[in-house]
């Protein structure tokens, strides 16, 4: 049962004089409920903009979003604000994404207040649980933020998103910016507040190592795209886009004997901005680009079972020079 | 863009700001209770007679777009607009009064200018030690005082009351001598207007660039330039220095187009210096609407340009701006 | 007795601030050898950039005191003053730093910048000082290096300016490179470029490298040597292979087993040191990791010495308690 789909979602900043920067071009994926969802992709790909649109931080310029069957474009005001309940997020900068100058107890009872959910007493106890569920104790709530560490802030942050026991938390760099030790305490607290909770997560990073740990599915986007989707083992294993084989290939593993050799280091800079017209917008930096490549911008599609899709031409796993072009029309193009 | 859109953009706006100034101004002057020309112009006790007459005789009558348009044609095109005060043309006036003003401007300027960046630098450099302090009180002090007081006790305590002591017996009282005529005299007349228009500036400009100063020299390039082992002097000028005076560039450009335009009108008076300043005090206390219009058109015109001018310069200074 | 370049004892760096007087680094000795990349690693507030920039005394301010030796070329550096200091920085030994986008100065030219490093430190005419800026860009692998010379710094990437930084360190062929986190900001493929650059002008330049990060893969991507920091102290040092395969502070295995691997099966919750790095304004004076360590004992209230247990490779380490470590008491989920 999917709880979120993004359909040919658009977010399009005006630069003025007709041009746009395409920060989302076109994505349309499926989130299930209980499971995590997994978006990885470098500077530029989109992945924040995207989160932004769900959470309603940003107007999608086009496209739908689909939250429980519901398209948010549709919804009346207050049915929106009530949406507001059930997805909730969770950002980066734990130093900067809370407000120093109020107490713990109001920055999480803050969702309560706003959908006024509970007061006095039963607000309290609501936050006393949810502080001792993220794992600090109810004694700090009367603290003010610059006594905690950055991992302690990230839980309070935690807690004020889950306060409203919303259904999809969206996760957005969750431990960016935090210290390798304290990273890992806060992943395992994800593990098990997703289980406690029933959440289904919606986990974006840039670190394949943390989102392959989290996540049953994985998207992989660029400028703007998804061009691949898979099952977290499936598609580490089996990598059929060549920017996903050339993110895999450059994260450094810990491993002194797993150096990568040269060929698979790619070339070229991750692209920002206004994207030049024209064909598949990895063709610069693939190694397997051709004329057709150049000319036609692939679309995302299923290549084989299992929901695996990509969006290539020349799918890794198929030889070179043969046409992905036959094969493109025979199924249609696909959400991940 | 290309430098031709941007010019022309800019001589666009310059059209659209001056004829909104001179829609405004005629509109204001024709509010304000006091200003009925017709009156002044009678002289004492004048009859209603002699009234209806002076306003029939200058168009006062007429509806009052007429009366803009009239203004405005004799001010732009045929250039004879002449001042209700005391008929005399206007065009000549400020004319022969731009090189007094100028004089003061920008002499006044390479003033602030040195002394505002000098201790603003030094004020950097010596953060947080007495130099520092002394020279914040010296920028407050600066930026606190009325120019107009500061001139009038000036002119008392250097040209009457200690005027026979010799550090101060060489500054007159007041007037102006042309430059081409008599350069020492020139100087000696127009030293302590430069002061007075400068002190104001140099508070703030010493304040700004010890702001920048030190912002800057926090800055991850500035650790890079020591890092490479460059010695303390370029890391200061090329480096540290270099940016933080940006702001500079645009902020006197600025500046520089409202004192031509109308800070002067403060001291002029004070000086008796028969510039542009002077010629606007005098046409506000007299409310006479011509001279008042010509010279607001003109001071309009100066922050306008000094505005594209500032625009422009920063460039050149920047090599992250583009012309918009 | 093999050649050192570069030869580190007892540095000891400390700050007054407002909060207390904060002893950043406490007794940190290494030597580098001629052409070897040590890697420096830890997480904050273990000292590694403050020990980067107190090789050249860079961080030298009325605040802060600098004490112990760092020798290179027959002298101690910390004895110099700031006069003879600008002579040794960037000729001899020079620094690159973690943030590429502020790192350079935006009024001058990239060629001017390096050329200006270059006349610092060499007489030459500007004609030939722009000519070793171009080929130093050209070096560092940016296409076009005669035009792109004359180019601003905001006109190139995040990645292309960490070039360029290369570039002007690079310039007066220093002995010594300080590479302060240099691919901490970078996308992850654009890091394994820099990595790859790095270790190949290493190879060309015979330059020694101090690779400071976080990131255990990168130290294992990069480095010939690692030396482990926490809270101010050097806890363990061995070869790059013999860290990997045999970590033996209970630290060292605490960061290798919490981080999620691309190279294992995932697991679902991740082995995490509990607590937070501490602050340093009351260091402990014994071990500083007691308040995290599963083997803490009445004997880690000592000061730990850095020591070499012997069986194996050159291996020192700073815990009283590492042969149980190491046999595997504690971060079970280490070795690949």
């Amino acid at each position: 049962m999917s709880l979120l789909e993004l359909h040919d979602l658009e977010m399009a900043f005006p630069l003025g004089r007709g041009r746009a920067r395409r920060a989302v071009d076109g994505v349309s994926l499926t989130v299930d409920e209980h499971q995590t969802l997994g978006l990885v992709g470098e500077s530029g790909c989109g992945k924040s903009t995207l989160a932004r649109c769900i959470v309603g931080l940003n107007k999608p310029t086009g496209g739908q979003i689909l939250f429980d069957g519901r398209d948010l474009a549709s919804l009346s005001r207050k049915e929106l604000h009530d949406v507001r309940r059930d997805v909730t997020m969770v950002f980066q900068d734990p130093f900067a994404s809370l407000n120093p100058r109020r107490r713990i107890r109001d920055i999480v009872a803050a969702p309560l207040d706003v959908h006024g959910i509970a007061k006095g007493a039963e607000r309290e106890r609501l936050v006393n649980e949810m502080l001792e569920r993220v794992g600090l104790e109810a004694r700090y709530a009367t603290r003010f933020l610059h006594e905690f560490s950055g991992g302690q802030r990230q839980r309070i942050g935690l807690a004020r998103a889950l306060i409203t026991q919303p259904r999809l938390l969206i996760c957005d760099e969750p431990v960016s910016g935090l210290d390798v030790s304290v990273q890992a305490q806060i992943l395992n607290l994800l593990t098990r507040l997703q289980d406690e909770l029933d959440l289904t997560l919606l986990f974006i990073a840039h670190d394949l190592g943390v989102v392959r740990h989290v996540s049953q599915r994985i998207a992989v986007m660029y400028l703007g795209r998804v061009v691949e989707g898979a099952d977290a083992d499936e598609l580490f294993a089996h990598p059929r886009h060549p920017y996903t084989e050339a993110l895999v290939a450059a994260v450094p593993v810990p491993d002194p004997r797993a150096r990568p050799t040269d060929e698979e280091i790619i070339a070229g800079d991750v692209p920002g901005g206004v994207l030049a017209p024209g064909g598949c917008r990895f063709h610069p930096r693939c190694p397997r680009a051709d004329d057709l490549c150049r000319r036609d911008d692939p679309a995302l599609r299923e290549l084989g079972a299992g929901g695996h899709r990509a969006a290539c031409h020349h799918p890794l796993g198929d030889a070179v020079g043969v046409s992905g072009g036959a094969d493109a029309d025979a199924s249609p193009p696909a959400a991940v | 863009m290309s430098t031709r859109r941007w010019l022309l953009r800019r001589i666009f706006g310059l059209i659209l700001v001056l004829f909104l100034l001179s829609i405004i101004v005629f509109i204001v002057f024709n509010v304000i209770p006091g200003g009925d020309p017709a009156v002044r112009m009678a002289g004492r006790h004048p009859t209603p007679e002699t009234i209806r007459q002076i306003r029939h005789d200058w168009g006062f009558d007429k509806p009052i777009w007429t009366q803009y348009a009239d203004m405005m044609n004799r001010l732009l095109i045929k250039g004879d607009l002449i001042s209700y005060q005391d008929q005399t043309k206007i065009l000549p006036t400020i004319w022969r009064g731009i090189p007094k003003t100028m004089s003061l401007a920008i002499g006044a300027a390479v003033i602030w200018l040195f002394f505002g960046v000098l201790f603003g630098v030094l004020s950097a450099l010596k953060r947080g030690r007495w130099a520092d302090s002394a020279l914040t009180v010296v920028a407050m002090a600066g930026i606190s005082t009325p120019i107009f007081w500061l001139g009038i006790v000036l002119l008392y305590l250097l040209t009457y009351k200690w005027h026979s002591f010799f550090l101060f017996s060489w500054i007159p009282s007041g007037g102006y001598v042309n430059l081409t005529s008599d350069p020492v005299g020139w100087f000696t007349h127009l030293f302590l207007p430069w002061i007075c228009l400068s002190i104001v500036s140099i508070g703030f400009y010493s304040r700004v660039v010890r702001s920048s100063m030190i912002s800057t020299q926090s800055e991850d390039y500035v650790r890079t330039a020591r890092a490479m082992g460059l010695s303390s002097r370029r890391v200061l000028t090329r480096h540290t220095l270099r940016t933080s005076l940006i702001p500079i560039v645009a902020l006197f450009a600025l500046d520089f187009g409202a004192v031509v335009g109308g800070t002067v009108i403060l001291v002029e008076p004070v000086f008796g210096i028969n510039g542009i300043g002077n010629y606007a005090q005098q046409s506000v206390a007299h409310l006479d609407l011509p001279p008042l219009m010509a010279l607001t058109l003109y001071g309009g015109f100066f922050i306008v340009i000094a505005g594209a001018v500032a625009d422009f310069c920063l460039t050149f200074v920047d090599p992250r701006i583009r012309l918009d | 007795m093999t050649e050192t370049v570069l030869s580190v004892r007892d540095l000891h760096v400390s700050f007054r601030t407002d909060a207390g007087v904060v002893q950043a680094v406490r007794g940190v000795s290494f030597d580098l050898a001629p052409g070897e990349i040590l890697g420096i690693v830890g997480e904050s507030g273990s000292g590694k950039s403050t020990v980067a920039m107190a090789l050249t005394a860079l961080n030298r301010t009325p605040n802060a005191t600098l004490a112990g030796t760092v020798e290179h070329g027959g002298r101690d550096l910390l004895t110099l003053d700031e006069a003879m200091l600008q002579k040794v920085r960037g000729a001899q030994v020079a620094m690159i730093f973690q943030d590429p986008m502020t790192a350079l100065t935006p009024v001058h030219t990239v060629g001017k910048l390096i050329a200006e490093v270059v006349r610092a430190h060499e007489s030459c005419t500007k004609a030939q000082a722009w000519g070793r800026a171009v080929s130093m860009l050209q070096d560092v692998g940016i296409n076009d290096a005669e035009s792109r010379a004359k180019d601003y710094p905001h006109e190139f990437s995040g990645g292309m300016r960490q070039r360029v930084m290369i570039a002007m360190a690079l310039a007066c062929q220093p002995s010594v490179l300080v590479a302060d986190e240099p691919t901490t900001a970078l996308d992850v493929t654009i890091q394994a470029q820099i990595l790859r650059l790095i270790r190949r002008l290493r190879a060309e330049h015979r330059t020694a490298v101090v690779l400071i990060t976080h990131d255990l893969g990168v130290v294992a991507q990069a480095a010939d040597r690692v030396g482990v920091m926490y809270a101010g102290r050097w806890v363990e040092e061995a070869t790059v292979d013999e860290l990997f395969a045999h970590p033996r502070h209970p630290y060292t295995r605490g960061l290798l087993a919490s981080v999620p691997r691309l190279d294992r099966p995932r697991a679902k919750l991740l082995e995490a040191i509990p607590g937070s790095p501490p602050s340093m304004t009351e260091p402990d004076a014994g071990c500083a990791f007691r308040p995290r360590c599963p083997l803490a004992a009445e004997v880690c209230a000592q000061k730990p010495e850095l020591i070499d247990r012997g069986g194996g490779p050159a291996h020192r380490d700073a815990c009283f308690r590492s042969a149980e470590a190491e046999a595997g008491a504690v971060f079970t989920e280490v070795s690949g």
